[in-house]
């Protein structure tokens, strides 16, 4: 591994800080104003892939510290006009961008629904998560970032730490996804959107909160679309049977087909059974808290993976419950 | 070298002639989006073929291995 990535007092975080350290930092909320400024960005969840295995933690912050890997670097906050214009142009062409978004925020469902207009976004890697709350919290706290040249703390902002790597190295995204679309149902939209009511299924139009419930689908399987070989998850918040309409944790796509995801039985095996084994080039990881609740993460490890439980994965799109690896290469 | 955009293989990708099992998910994230501009008729063929050229002629070397089983045949 790359870089340092673990969780830490406060006073250790202050210590990296200190040294003038380039460094994403996640934490509970309470936890920032405890924090010396300085070259960081933050954002607030409380769930993470321990050394012994997943835990939820309201006393220390997870640190993921670049400096060694990079050349240069800059930090800078976004409002939703700018997250998908001028965020991309404010990346360094030989690098990687790392983005946090606070969740349930316009600019988080501007990224979500508009990056499939920005042409350049795959031209630089793009990795983040959205930023979430203690679960008991979800109805009464608001996610927020927290940009750590100022101390200010935003629950509308994007923040983004671009890193501008040194010469040689290049960097990589990938995914670990458990899931894939069953054969059978092809689902499509009309509109791209973070709820629908209605669409078409097998081309035919359809509700699709009806058919949730008149085919009792576990809603804990995710929408599943195909990217030319990468399963991409859509997961389900709600199925309101009386205003028959479906809500998700990120947009379904008008052009995309989706169906339901395979049941699994073992979601544990399989997930571990999916984790590359080889993390020498590993810069740092996140995983969706959905996983963390589905597939019953407490106490279990994520292999030798470390990082947050998210509200949502940045992996160039907005994806569920999909673990995200950012890897350091050399040409 | 990378092969120009008028090469029978960018067009066969973007239509699903030809699915590859590409290793990049830089690759197939940019494919796939450009196949769905396509299909709900934001960019025409053509388009979606030089956007799709122009990003892998930016990124030639970190999809090599990608744009050799692409052009295997040629």
């Amino acid at each position: 591994m790359n870089v340092k990535n673990e969780l830490m007092s406060i006073e250790a975080a202050n210590v990296l800080i200190n040294a003038g350290k380039v460094l994403v930092i996640a934490g509970d909320e309470s936890l920032f104003s405890k924090l010396d400024l300085g070259n960081w960005i933050g954002g607030t969840v409380s769930c993470f892939m321990g050394e012994n295995g997943g835990e939820v933690n309201h006393t220390e912050v997870f640190v993921s510290d670049f400096t060694d890997t990079i050349a240069s670097f800059s930090m800078k906050e976004y409002d939703a006009n700018e997250i998908t214009t001028t965020m991309f142009q404010d990346r360094y062409s030989k690098g990687f961008s790392y983005l946090l978004l606070p969740g349930f925020s316009e600019v988080h469902q501007t990224y979500a629904l508009k990056t499939r207009d920005a042409s350049t976004l795959f031209d630089v890697p793009m990795m983040g998560w959205v930023t979430g709350v203690p679960l008991m919290d979800i109805k009464t706290k608001a996610p927020k970032v927290i940009n750590g040249k100022t101390g200010v703390v935003s629950a509308t902002k994007g923040l983004v730490l671009h890193c501008e790597l040194k010469e040689g190295t290049y960097a990589e995204l990938d995914i670990v996804n458990i899931y894939e679309q069953r054969v059978g149902d092809i689902i499509t939209f009309q509109e791209d959107s973070f709820s629908c009511s209605d669409c078409l299924i097998n081309g035919a139009p359809a509700n699709l909160a009806d058919y949730y419930i008149k085919n009792k689908i576990d809603v804990s399987l995710p929408l599943v679309a195909n990217y030319s070989g990468a399963s991409i998850n859509v997961s389900i918040t709600s199925v309101d049977e009386a205003a028959k309409r479906v809500s998700f944790f990120a947009p379904v796509l008008r052009g995309q087909e989706y169906s339901i995801a395979k049941p699994i039985e073992d979601l544990y095996g399989t997930f571990s059974n999916a984790l590359p084994q080889d993390i020498s080039d590993l810069l740092c990881s996140c995983n969706c808290i959905l996983n963390y609740t589905n597939i019953d993460m407490k106490n279990k490890l994520s292999g030798d993976f470390r990082g947050p439980f998210t509200f949502g994965e940045i992996a160039y799109v907005l994806v569920n419950q999909t673990m995200i690896t950012l890897s350091l290469h050399s040409f | 070298m990378l092969p120009k955009f008028n090469e029978k293989e960018w067009k066969d990708l973007l239509l699903n002639k030809e699915i590859p099992p590409l290793n990049s998910l830089s690759l197939k994230l940019k494919l796939a989006s450009l196949k769905a501009n396509i299909k709900i008729e934001k960019a025409t063929l053509m388009e979606a073929t030089v956007e799709l050229h122009a990003y892998c002629a930016a990124n030639e070397k970190l999809h090599s291995k990608d744009l050799k089983l692409i052009f295997k045949n040629t």
